[in-house]
């Protein structure tokens, strides 16, 4: 493992974990949310400082592990908030944990899966799809080129057409606006209550 | 008129008119005058293409690897004044200059080492003198990220003289056809022979070669030809079988680090060459990535210096004429080529016109 494995590590256990804590949190009150919310930010400022440490105190390593980190809160924040709209509205917690944690999955490895009927597809559809794929916005805003790391340049046609890695202002607009949407459903759906 | 007089007359006209037939054949290697021709005509049928692509700042699919490919494409164009050519491509060599990076690097941001190598390569085919500086410190670039010690890597380490795709990629990985286009750079742009980025290469290149002779790594087998990486291939049958860009790229890779015609490493991917001589396919891969193949087959054969190759069954090949005329086969009759493959950009007709369009251009040397 290098250095510049851990963004797509800690993207990786991002994508899993924060729908579970979403769902877990929905349940307690305010206070316990906001207070996981500060675990996290916590943890992801040590990651960063853990990250810089690594990578040496430079201007430029500065920039890319801010943006790399803001990209996964924000990021970690929708996955939560799908887990806890889930949590909302669905009675069994063990079915929302399986439906948000599903989709995080998807969104994430896809692409990935999906094989060669993706990379058949025109160029602003691949770059759509990499643009929402939260590990590929994260590893792209830590520059690193993801797709062209070995394993995926042997195993995923996809890295060897034409494509264009997100800006890091795409992938936080997007996750910003996911993150907003979600909160606003579980809002809603916690003041209707099961029905 | 006697019989003596006969005999005097038709050896007049054999010495007189010999050096004449055997001048049809004897330019650009064993080229027959008509093939020559409309090689020449394809090549003007593809420039017409590829002006008519290129976009009003000079650039071609906003794409800085594509450019630099087309750039040289039309500048090593034969039978086209440097006038012509530079009108054409003036305000592009401007466009690829205003990437140079302080280090040394000619590219964007991603896929470092392949664009720099690529606009080296487009900068040297231009040849303006305000140019010469920014070629100097790319060639530079190139030969200090070929990996050795300064990258804490050993020479006991496969992929020591390797160079990869640069920028922060979590893997430590080199292959072939990075190492081919940082060498074709560095030799376009005439780094200097003795230059130790040429040594430190030639070590990659064996450990990626399948010769068990020169080769220390455990899976190297005999057949001679090249793989992606050491101990990795993408030949479609699988395991660490040779295939064909790769091999050809090794061809040319070894001419370029001085690696004599002689010496045994040559002579075994030349066994490879022989025993696969074709143009129907990328062999070993199909119709994968086969307009680079191409490239490498013309670039190849020609800094290797003979004419013709004889295949594994005795047949005598003039590559010069079977790849002119396979090329000329497969061009549209707009002007472009494509590759059904859409691997790794070749259903770009801007690409792909630019790597039939430079293979011509070498089997025109």
């Amino acid at each position: 493992m290098t250095t510049a494995t851990l963004p797509i590590l800690e993207a990786v256990v991002v994508v899993v974990a924060a729908p579970i804590a979403g769902v877990a949190l929905c349940a307690h009150r305010h206070r316990v949310a906001s207070r996981a919310v500060g675990v996290f930010g916590f943890l992801l400022f040590a990651s960063a400082v853990w990250t810089m440490s690594l990578w040496g105190w430079s201007a430029a390593a500065l920039r890319i592990v801010c943006l790399s980190h803001a990209m996964l809160a924000i990021t970690g924040l929708a996955f939560a908030a799908l887990g806890a709209w889930c949590r909302a509205t669905l009675r069994d917690p063990l079915d929302a944990a399986a439906v948000s944690t599903g989709a995080a999955l998807v969104a994430a490895f896809g692409l990935f899966a999906a094989g060669p009927a993706i990379a058949d597809l025109p160029t602003g559809i691949i770059n759509a799809a990499l643009s929402s794929n939260p590990i590929v916005s994260t590893a792209s805003a830590a520059g690193v080129d993801l797709l062209r790391t070995d394993l995926l340049y042997r195993l995923s046609p996809l890295a060897h057409r034409r494509f264009e890695y997100p800006s890091w202002y795409s992938g936080l607009a997007l996750y910003a606006t996911l993150l907003m949407i979600f909160a606003a459903g579980t809002t809603r759906s916690l003041r209707k209550g099961w029905s | 008129m006697n019989r003596s007089s006969m005999f005097v007359a038709a050896s007049l006209c054999l010495v007189l008119f010999a050096p004449l037939a055997a001048g049809q054949r004897a330019s650009s290697g064993g080229l027959s005058a008509a093939v020559k021709q409309d090689m020449m005509k394809s090549l003007e049928r593809g420039a017409a293409y590829l002006r008519q692509q290129q976009r009003a700042d000079g650039t071609w699919e906003n794409h800085a690897g594509i450019t630099a490919v087309a750039t040289a494409a039309l500048l090593k164009q034969t039978g086209v004044s440097r006038e012509k050519q530079l009108e054409a491509v003036g305000k592009t060599l401007d466009a690829i200059a205003k990437l140079a990076k302080p280090d040394g690097g000619i590219y964007e941001s991603s896929i470092p080492h392949y664009i720099t190598a690529v606009n080296i390569m487009a900068l040297a085919a231009g040849g303006r003198p305000q140019d010469k500086p920014l070629i100097e410190k790319g060639r530079r670039y190139l030969a200090e990220h070929i990996w050795d010690e300064g990258e804490g890597i050993k020479p006991t380490d496969k992929w020591y003289g390797g160079i990869g795709y640069g920028g922060s990629n979590p893997d430590r990985r080199a292959d072939i056809i990075s190492l081919e286009y940082a060498l074709r750079a560095m030799k376009e742009s005439e780094l200097p022979s003795n230059d130790a980025a040429w040594e430190k290469a030639i070590k990659f290149l064996q450990r990626t070669q399948n010769n068990s002779e020169t080769n220390d790594q455990g899976w190297a087998s005999n057949d001679g030809g090249f793989v992606y990486y050491p101990g990795f291939s993408y030949n479609t049958e699988g395991g660490t079988k040779s295939y064909g860009s790769a091999t050809y790229a090794g061809v040319m890779s070894y001419a370029w680090a001085n690696v004599k015609k002689s010496d045994a490493r040559v002579q075994a991917v030349m066994k490879w060459v022989r025993d696969n001589y074709t143009l129907d396919e990328n062999p070993g891969m199909g119709q994968k990535t086969v307009y680079y193949y191409y490239l490498v087959f013309a670039k190849a054969l020609q800094a290797f210096g003979e004419p013709t190759i004889v295949d594994a069954k005795g047949r005598t090949h003039d590559w010069r004429e079977d790849l002119g005329k396979k090329l000329i086969g497969l061009q549209h009759p707009d002007g472009y080529w494509v590759n059904t493959d859409k691997a790794e950009l070749q259903d770009n007709k801007v690409l792909v016109t630019a790597f039939s369009m430079q293979a011509l251009e070498a089997a025109l040397q």
